[in-house]
């Protein structure tokens, strides 16, 4: 009776179990898997037909990645046209959706069937120390054509000071943008676009102020003016670590201390920083509140219906406004003391369980070129090679003021901004940096609230952040 | 060597064969469920529990790290386990019994004699079947502090109005009143059972006088209690795993205030890369709703009412 | 007397209109939004009507993504799906209703037991066993689940079912020597059609919605199903919201409409009257 069924479950939970250790045991050997660089194809020979090398072997790679239909498209282009110019390599790329890219890199990976080249998350890191992934500097040793100064100083992903992970494929930077039909009828001066004349953030409120107005049309200022029937707003400025980091650097903090032991925003400047712009909704209310900004949606949309007439924000909303029928224009940032900001991106890694890590190399250089993703660096992203920035041929190609996705005064406070008071982004600088900003992030929550200072709120989480705080990997 | 005497044995040997052949045939019938479960449930769930003792990160080799994922949880050094299941007992506490209740309700009224009932239906299910951008987007308009419809009739009626899900106190509640919307399936269920129930039965109360009041009392709700019983297990179950809401709306805002239990794991497992750790949590939500259905399973005897449990 | 029931009936509507409108407001939200121009979805207050109104959302959002193909391939995940689930959930519950054996609680409660660990944990454990067969890439291991007793809470919602049949019609009919299948396939099977169209109606929703499954199951886009391809026009740095709102209604249609026809079968089809007689 029970003893019967005791056999019989304890036939089944060793079945179990011993699928369980199957499982667990390192399982890196497994052949007879589908998927990846599959089995070297022994009809080669006919179809090697192209004059190249024939001892070439047939050579089919996986890649994953994610996007929007248009990176999806570029994406595919860009495959065909590596395949064109490589002729026995096959490229399958598949497209997954981001949200739940991880849930369905891991079952790849847990399954044996790990791509060669994927676009990653910041998870790369510990993939790295896992040793999952190749380091770029060994791959970069093999290969004479690149080098590490080649691309930008801090475009980098390592999980050790000297292992990489990979550059940037693709960079985005905080921009200012700003709808100038709006300025024109305030009779406001447009935004400069170099560095050396960035708004000092009073002049920055000063202009917020001049482009608020409530319901009965009156400014901030004014007498009667009602913070609660805003019309429109001076600027919306993002409330994420893009957002308020350049201000935090410009005012001589920084994510961590100097040395890297400690957690640096709690400290005097980097929250005086975060406070001004949580001024900014709360003091001087020319910015909505994370309510109100609920209501008012992406930087394009927010602009084009002239709700708010500056957005400080990430450059890929270059590309939607290219899309719209607005006026409008990009400045620098404003600043406290001195102007800093940096770059931040995604990176492609190549897995080492791949057949191919030759063909995969080269097929994540080809991408990481601007050359053959041209259109998604006109509008989406920037370039992550110096060379990009410093040659007038190849700034023409991405970045000239003729491109919808580029308004006027793009190079300058854009490209050149940027490019010239580079420093690291936190998110591929800061060990643990997933996890710290999960905690920043609820604390800031009551500071944009209105209901703590930035002080407060920081200081309160910093022993939460304590064990968190490791040190950096770029600088 | 048996103490029963040979004449009992006797007697016993067609009853037990016959309770052999009872749990034959109910294997037998049973067998496509507990194939399936040892097939496809089992394994995973063991593996997983094994793996709440590791440092699994999801890619790497797992070692044992005994109870470390575990006592990290309970002693407070993971800032986010105490915090995370108050916030979820809280909103399973105000949502589950208010969704019975308004999805028992509508189906009473979709179950009557109205004209266009089929459209009417439908049109009571779609928000469960809508994709959730839509939903959310609604709801952030209907509660949007400053333009939405839901403050502008509470300052119409001079009462306080609300922060919504934008304040920490009244996220969950928010949240609570939006989950009634999205429980089409609870109706769905509760309209089935409700036809199930024998007209004849409501003939004989109306025979004997009686109200409405009393068809409900005594017949409707009696009739309809495997159903309730259904719906609260499912409920709470489901709402102990409640997720989308916090990882489309509120991304566990503000403050935490609305950090789902099942929104802390995802986080563990795929921004963390902390599959161990994971697990763990996984397994004491795990250990919690098995304890509330068991307790509520225990107590069913008293209030569910089976037709067809004549001789239990 | 019919004053009142007049009256009454006029408040039925009245909160049936209501609560109509009010649930309706997401369809209409998402009708709006696919045939709008990307910059005007998220305009607060909302913009109703399109202006101006753009049909060729969808044309564009079914051609940017094979929609045709993944249309194909749901339909035959859905309907293997709903056949298992039908056919082994009823007889599975049927069991654990009314059948006596022993470890049947147990059974049960393990059953059910499976509900209760987030998905999160069990999914790349599963996902590496079926790896190990051989299986994945293929629509297998999200049909074949459905073919062994359809999951804990179908089996769970029948059982609630069938324990709520009286038994006199089963032991009418067992005293006339039926055996239990004959019992299963004439007497319980027919008083429960509600909860089987139910069941199904689930299944079906569950089976066309489901984009997790195929998200980890599926290794090349030619087998993407319709769920999975609504969330490939999402992207890390730009989303295109308009073409995403078309194809998410084109994808909804099919289960309204699903959902119109079956609700109408279990809910207006069975009455118990004369069956007991």
């Amino acid at each position: 009776m029970i003893r019967k069924h005791l056999r019989t479950w304890s036939l089944l939970t060793a079945l179990s179990l011993s699928l369980v250790s199957v499982v667990t045991a390192c399982g890196g050997n497994e052949n007879g898997n589908s998927g990846s660089s599959a089995s070297p194809n022994s009809n080669s020979p006919s179809a090697n037909a192209s004059g190249v090398s024939d001892s070439k072997e047939n050579v089919k790679l996986k890649f994953t990645y994610w996007g929007s239909p248009q990176e999806k498209k570029a994406m595919e282009d860009a495959i065909k046209a590596f395949e064109k110019q490589n002729p026995n390599v096959k490229i399958e790329g598949l497209h997954i959706p981001g949200d739940d890219f991880l849930q369905k890199l891991n079952a790849m990976i847990a399954g044996n069937e790990a791509p060669d080249v994927s676009y990653s998350a910041s998870w790369k890191l510990k993939m790295g120390e896992e040793g999952l992934i190749y380091d770029f500097n060994d791959l970069m040793k093999e290969d004479p054509t690149i080098k590490k100064e080649d691309y930008l100083t801090y475009a980098w992903w390592n999980w050790a000071a000297d292992k990489s992970a990979g550059p940037f494929q693709a960079s985005v930077t905080p921009t200012l943008m700003y709808n100038v039909d709006m300025f024109k009828e305030a009779g406001v001066e447009l935004p400069p676009t170099k560095a050396e004349e960035a708004w000092t953030w009073d002049e920055f409120v000063a202009v917020a102020k001049q482009l608020t107005l409530d319901r009965n049309g009156k400014h901030p200022d004014d007498p009667g003016f009602d913070p609660k029937n805003i019309k429109q707003y001076g600027v919306k400025y993002s409330l994420g670590w893009n957002g308020y980091m350049p201000l935090v650097l410009s005012n001589g903090g920084d994510y961590l201390s100097a040395d890297g032991k400690e957690f640096g925003l709690s400290k005097p400047e980097a929250a005086e920083a975060i406070q001004k712009i949580a001024d900014l909704i709360n003091v001087d209310h020319v910015a909505p509140s994370p309510v109100q900004a609920s209501s008012i949606p992406a930087p394009a949309t927010a602009l084009q219906s002239k709700k708010v007439a500056m957005v400080v924000d990430g450059s890929w909303n270059h590309l939607d406004l290219s899309k719209t029928k607005l006026n409008w224009g990009v400045g620098v940032l404003p600043i406290l003391k001195d102007y800093k900001t940096f770059f931040h991106g995604g990176s492609l890694v190549i897995f080492k369980s791949t057949k191919h890590p030759k063909e995969a190399w080269e097929f994540s250089k080809f991408l990481t070129d601007p050359n053959n993703v041209l259109e998604l660096h006109q509008g989406l992203w920037m370039p992550q090679m110096k060379k990009w920035y410093e040659d007038p041929a190849l700034i023409d190609k991405w970045a000239s003021e003729d491109l919808p996705g580029r308004p006027a005064g793009f190079q300058d406070a854009v490209m050149k901004s940027t490019y010239e008071h580079e420093v690291p982004a936190p998110e591929n600088n800061v060990k643990n940096f997933v996890e710290i900003d999960a905690a920043v992030g609820p604390a800031l929550d009551q500071v944009w609230l209105g209901k703590k200072t930035a002080e407060q709120a920081l200081k309160e989480i910093e022993s939460k952040v304590k064990p968190l705080v490791q040190g950096t990997y770029l600088k | 060597m048996s103490v029963i005497s040979t004449e009992t044995q006797r007697n016993i040997g067609p009853k037990r064969r016959k309770a052999f052949k009872n749990d034959l045939n109910g294997i037998l019938f049973a067998s496509p469920a507990i194939i399936g479960f040892l097939l496809f449930t089992l394994g995973p769930m063991i593996y997983s529990f094994y793996v709440s003792f590791t440092d699994f990160s999801g890619t790497n080799v797992p070692s044992f790290i005994g109870l470390d994922n575990y006592e990290r949880m309970f002693s407070g050094k993971d800032q986010y386990f105490y915090k995370s299941l108050g916030v979820t007992i809280y909103f399973v506490v105000l949502s589950v019994p208010t969704a019975i209740i308004y999805s028992f309700l509508i189906a009473l009224l979709l179950n009557r004699d109205v004209r266009g009932k089929a459209v009417f239906r439908t049109i009571f299910y779609l928000p469960s079947i809508v994709p959730i951008i839509a939903i959310s987007f609604i709801w952030l308009w209907l509660l949007n502090p400053d333009l939405g419809l839901a403050n502008e009739m509470l300052q119409s009626l001079g009462l306080p109005t609300s922060q919504w899900i934008f304040g920490e106190k009244s996220v969950i509640p928010s949240l609570a009143m939006m989950n009634l919307w999205t429980t089409g399936g609870t109706m769905i269920i509760f309209l089935a059972g409700l036809q199930d129930i024998p007209r004849q039965l409501y003939e004989a109360i109306e025979m004997d006088g009686g109200s409405r009041l009393a068809k409900l009392r005594h017949i409707t709700v009696p009739m309809m209690t495997p159903t309730i019983f259904f719906n609260l297990i499912m409920g709470i179950i489901n709402g102990f795993q409640i997720f989308s809401q916090a990882y489309v709306m509120t991304n566990g805002g503000p403050n935490n205030a609305s950090l789902f239990y099942v929104f802390y794991l995802y986080r563990e497992a795929f921004q963390f890369s902390r599959m161990g750790s994971a697990s763990a949590i996984a397994w004491v939500l795990f250990a919690i709703i098995m304890a509330l259905t068991i307790i509520i399973f225990k107590t069913s005897r008293k209030w569910v009412y089976y037709e067809g449990e004549g001789t239990r | 007397m019919t004053r009142r029931k007049w009256t009454e009936q006029t408040l039925v509507y009245l909160v049936l209109v209501a609560g109509s409108a009010f649930s309706l407001l997401p369809l209409v939200w998402l009708l709006r939004s696919a045939l709008m121009d990307m910059g005007q979805i998220f305009e607060m207050p909302p913009v109703w009507i399109p202006n101006p109104i753009r049909f060729s959302n969808f044309s564009e959002a079914l051609t940017t993504l094979p929609f045709g193909r993944y249309f194909v391939n749901t339909i035959i995940i859905v309907a293997l799906t709903i056949a298992g689930v039908v056919i082994t959930c009823s007889v599975s519950a049927y069991s654990f209703a009314r059948m006596k054996w022993r470890g049947r609680d147990l059974m049960f409660g393990l059953l059910l037991s499976s509900m209760m660990l987030p998905y999160a944990v069990t999914l790349i454990p599963s996902f590496v066993g079926w790896s190990k067969i051989g299986l994945t890439n293929s629509i297998v291991p999200l049909v074949a689940p459905a073919w062994f007793g359809g999951g804990a809470f179908n089996i769970f919602l029948m059982r609630q079912f069938f324990m709520s049949i009286p038994r006199d019609l089963d032991e009418a009919a067992y005293v006339d020597g039926a055996s239990h299948w004959r019992i299963f396939i004439s007497v319980i099977v027919p008083l429960t059609k509600p909860a089987l169209i139910v069941v199904g109606l689930f299944t079906f929703l569950g089976s066309w919605n489901d984009f997790l499954g195929p998200l980890v199951y599926l290794n090349s886009e030619s087998k993407y199903t319709l769920a999975l391809g609504l969330q490939q026009f999402k992207g890390m740095y730009a989303a295109e919201w308009h073409l995403m709102m078309a194809a998410a209604t084109v994808v909804l249609a099919p289960a309204i409409i699903v959902f119109f026809i079956g609700q109408k079968y279990f809910v207006e089809g069975i009455t118990l009257t004369g069956i007991k007689g």
